[in-house]
């Protein structure tokens, strides 16, 4: 692909899968909290929000 | 020596955009340090990336890294490049204030758990007419906000008042977490009180109970 293609090419969009990053965690330098599982997928973050959202105020 | 320069409203943008960064960066770890279970929220992080990308396409036309677009075509370039990198930064803004402020709304619900409404409103008078429309008002807002996140550079004073809304409801969770002792002897205080009436009302009603029954007693004997 040419260089000057290579500059308006998006990311390919990135589903966090908690599986597979555990699954690679030690292969991969980063973040702690993600390889040690300390993270949110889209879908868990949305069910969190709704979770919380659940929640009465007294 | 190669330099080079922004005209004014790039350099404006720019420096907004760097603060508005800081101010969603900022969020990120506060998210990090409140959440219950310490977790990150890894979508934000995929949307730096993408701001990051969309940056770097800015920087290749002013640095000429990059051939291929020609000089009347750059300034555009670069405001729609700026204003995805914008579009980016909101997407991962909006979503962790928005979970920001249901953990915060969560905590809050924790706090005044187990107490009852005339505990509530005798030590913290100010809970019922001002802190929980505010919060529910707060909570309405995000999920408003939530369905129009790709607004642009026009979104930022927007953002900005989002921003304040996160600190007043953090205001709210300190005055109840102030307010705790008051609460604590308040319930104890209602409790003590409720138990000494409903012991005051027993011995009333046995004492009543003889009286019935020795009356009675009186009655069917003469």
């Amino acid at each position: 692909m040419p260089k000057e293609e290579v500059w308006d090419r998006n990311y390919p969009r990135v589903k966090i899968d908690r599986e597979l990053t555990l699954k690679y965690a030690n292969r991969h330098r980063g973040s702690i909290r993600i390889s040690t599982g300390l993270f949110y997928t889209k879908e868990e973050f949305e069910k969190q929000k709704r979770d919380l959202l659940r929640k009465k105020l007294p | 020596m190669f330099m080079f320069s922004f005209s004014e409203e790039e350099l404006k943008e720019f420096k907004k955009l760097t603060e508005l960064y800081l101010a969603i960066k900022e969020k990120v770890i506060y998210l990090e340090e409140i959440d219950p279970d310490l977790k990150t929220p890894a979508q934000a992080l995929t949307e730096f990336r993408d701001a990051l990308d969309h940056i770097m396409r800015v920087l290749s036309v002013k640095l000429d890294v990059r051939a291929g677009i020609p000089d009347k075509k750059k300034e555009e370039y670069i405001t729609k490049n700026l204003s995805k990198a914008y579009d980016h930064l909101f997407r991962a803004g909006y979503d962790v204030l928005d979970m920001c402020s249901l953990i915060i709304r969560s905590k809050i619900a924790g706090e005044l758990e187990g107490y009852e409404v005339e505990v509530i409103n005798t030590a913290l008078p100010e809970y019922y007419p001002i802190i929980k429309p505010g919060i529910e008002e707060i909570t309405e807002e995000f999920v408003k906000a939530r369905k129009g996140k790709d607004v642009g550079i026009s979104g930022l004073e927007n953002f900005d008042l989002y921003l304040e809304q996160i600190d007043k409801l953090k205001g709210y969770y300190k005055k109840i977490l102030k307010a705790q002792p008051s609460l604590i002897e308040i319930s104890k205080k209602t409790k003590e009180t409720k138990w000494k009436n409903l012991i005051i009302v027993a011995i009333l009603g046995i004492i009543g109970g003889v009286a019935v029954a020795y009356l009675a007693n009186l009655f069917i004997k003469s």
